[in-house]
């Protein structure tokens, strides 16, 4: 018997069970705890995972504003109006005649903004002016935030053929037609 | 039974559960370890319907607006009713800022319930995909007006 004991715990589970005697595990309560973990688990982690898009508003500082300045960089102007997208292009030194050749209106394709032909005009301005990175977008007051989202999208990134992506415009700034109502932050607290 | 309570039975099966609980804990693993990387779990209530997105950034932990269908929150505490993408309050302006909302944030930023967030300035935006422009701005512009100018809209990812 000894001997069968120090045989250790070889055979516990498997086909190694066919040593001197077998030992029977009770598992059920094993069992039960690791499906409780796991339906708990798996239903956590079926959850939809959220994604974020990083945006701001532009607010009364006295630190001058959004217009690039470098003369590689250009802010872009996108406006979603009801029939159309507006693009446009601003810089503090780049000649506005310049940045005009970049600028396009991209009607809407059967009732829907075409996010496609977005990505290329920002790909044709991103080519031109590298370090661009900030797109204001100006959306009409019906558009819904699922159109926004669209947008943003479109805006964000380029997915080459050969499965590589393109920073396109990431840091957006949302905005509306200037109506005397730009937000001054409350003063930070003590 | 082997591993039942019932093993004291007239004949013993042997049930062989290497594999099954090989499996177990192979997935066991692989969830607990995937669970641990979610840095935010975020509970989407208030019939909140959000729109998909091929944004990759994940949430990290921030105070949370949800712009429902019918109530304005923030976190779980409701701020004002909506019905058709409007603010319904007395008194309320329409394109001024959304009063209880400014409120309200106002008071968060004093108790300083913000700065254990990871972005104390910034929030976490969670709107129906069918809540328009205009009442979206108008959620963005008081809360930048409260001082939290830095927003995470959040959508599902593709």
């Amino acid at each position: 018997m000894s001997a069968e004991r120090k045989s250790g715990l070889g055979g516990l589970f498997g086909k190694e069970s066919q040593a001197g005697f077998d030992v029977y595990l009770n598992l059920t309560s094993l069992m039960d705890v690791m499906s409780n973990i796991l339906f708990f688990l798996l239903a956590a982690f079926g959850v939809s995972t959220i994604a974020i898009l990083p945006t701001t508003v532009p607010i009364q500082t006295s630190e001058g504003n959004d217009v690039a300045e470098a003369s590689d960089k250009v802010t872009v102007m996108l406006r979603a109006e009801a029939e159309a997208l507006n693009v446009t292009c601003e810089s503090a030194t780049i000649p506005h005649d310049v940045l005009e050749t970049f600028g396009a209106r991209i009607p809407k394709k059967a009732g829907k903004y075409d996010g496609d032909t977005l990505t290329l005009t920002l790909k044709k301005i991103k080519e031109k002016y590298p370090a661009s990175l900030t797109m204001i977008m100006v959306p009409d007051d019906n558009i819904k935030y699922e159109v926004i989202v669209y947008l943003m999208d479109a805006a964000r990134e380029l997915k080459k053929p050969d499965g590589k992506k393109m920073t396109l415009f990431p840091e957006v700034v949302m905005s509306s037609l200037y109506t005397g109502d730009v937000p001054t932050p409350a003063p930070a607290g003590p | 039974m082997a591993g039942g309570g019932e093993g004291g039975g007239e004949y013993d099966v042997n049930i062989n559960l290497t594999a099954l609980l090989d499996v177990l804990t192979n997935l066991l693993f692989f969830l607990m370890f995937g669970y641990a990387a979610q840095q935010v779990s975020m509970e989407v209530n208030a019939g909140v319907r959000l729109p998909s997105s091929n944004a990759e950034l994940a949430p990290k932990k921030s105070l949370k607006i949800v712009v429902g269908i019918s109530e304005l929150r923030i976190e779980n505490e409701v701020v004002a009713p909506l019905k058709d993408g409007k603010v319904v309050l007395a008194g309320d302006i329409p394109d001024k800022r959304i009063e209880p909302l400014y409120v309200g944030l106002v008071r968060l930023r004093e108790d300083k319930v913000v700065t254990s967030s990871d972005a104390p300035d910034a929030l976490y935006v969670l709107c129906d995909k069918e809540a328009p422009y205009s009442l979206l701005r108008r959620v963005l512009n008081t809360a930048a007006e409260a001082g939290f100018p830095k927003f995470r809209l959040a959508a599902i990812m593709r």
